[in-house]
């Protein structure tokens, strides 16, 4: 089944703690079951305009998560020797604060809903300052290292999801 | 010294996984006889392995990750095979080389308690180092590879 398309839906930027956000990665950065710091981008592409921060595909209106996979999510690409990850919208890094004594504050990462018309769930991943919520903005350099770092810890493969339900479902019987 | 070199029909194969597999296989005794001479050739592997991977990051193309990473250039490339061949001569073994989503190439190592360091030299001609780790603060600088090569390494000597 294709991905949910916009059809004249408006964004919807609620976001549950327990909702998660699909992220591809290419199966040449997973070395044996570790994700490579390369696959993350320094910054990760923290913009001040919402959608040309980094994507992901929000699971609230996902029937799978290989929908992240489906072309009308990836570019009109298909994409062959990749792995989904993903990341829990709860378990979003908040508070960082710079190790440079100037500017002072702290950041939070936190989601964006961003449909596009043929893949509703597509949504960003953007940086904001503690004190003025969901307000984008490029953070320090000493931030932006401790938010790949996070990434890097955070991100998990889709298969421990898989895992855990095919557990779950299991542990019913 | 160059050591004794070993018996040469571990050479005559192209494929490197093969090189280590008959040497496991065919000649223990003459590596169990020369236990440096191995460790020498393992290192002389290693990196041969590691070049063919950098100069294979340049089939990497744009887009790779997924989504709109760069991809490595000639010049980012050239940097990490003279990087690589620096890095040769000190006592730090690379894990992996790879293309870097800023675009260009990233040496990675590991090291004990899960400690991790990564050189990314990139498309822009900037390089930068980072020592991270699951539970350990990130260190991270740009360097001149030129110039502070030697000083960058007997960091990461000394970081993981």
């Amino acid at each position: 089944m294709p991905p949910q398309r916009t059809d004249g839906r408006i964004a919807d930027q609620t976001f549950a703690a327990d909702e998660f956000l699909f992220r591809r990665v290419p199966n040449s950065h997973i070395e044996e079951g570790e994700l490579s710091l390369l696959a993350i981008r320094n910054g990760f592409k923290f913009e001040k305009n919402p959608p040309d921060c980094s994507s992901v595909v929000r699971s609230k209106y996902c029937a799978h998560f290989s929908d992240a996979l489906h072309p009308d999510c990836a570019e009109n690409k298909e994409c062959p020797d990749t792995t989904v990850y993903f990341l829990r919208v709860g378990d979003l890094a908040k508070g960082i604060k710079p190790t440079e004594k100037v500017p002072k504050g702290s950041w939070d990462l936190y989601p964006n809903h961003d449909p596009l018309p043929r893949c509703y769930a597509h949504s960003t991943i953007c940086s904001c300052e503690h004190s003025a919520l969901n307000i984008p903005v490029r953070p320090p350099t000493s931030v932006r290292d401790q938010f790949r770092k996070w990434l890097w810890e955070n991100l998990r493969s889709c298969e421990l999801l898989q895992s855990s339900a095919a557990n779950e479902a299991g542990s019913g019987v | 010294m160059i050591p004794v070199a070993p018996p040469v029909q571990s050479y005559v194969q192209n494929d490197v996984a093969t090189i280590v597999y008959r040497i496991d296989t065919t000649q223990s005794d003459f590596w169990m006889q020369h236990t440096d001479v191995s460790i020498f050739w393992t290192r002389e592997l290693q990196f041969r392995q590691l070049t063919e991977s950098t100069r294979k990051a340049k089939a990497f193309e744009e887009g790779w990750d997924g989504y709109d990473a760069p991809a490595p250039n000639d010049a980012s490339v050239a940097r990490t095979l003279e990087v690589l061949s620096r890095v040769r001569d000190s006592k730090l073994s690379p894990y992996s080389v790879l293309p870097s989503a800023d675009g260009g190439v990233g040496i990675s190592f590991r090291g004990n308690a899960n400690k991790r360091a990564v050189l990314e030299l990139l498309n822009d001609g900037t390089s930068s180092y980072i020592l991270f780790g699951k539970g350990y603060p990130i260190e991270s600088s740009e360097f001149n590879s030129n110039t502070d090569l030697p000083r960058i390494l007997q960091r990461l000597e000394e970081y993981l």
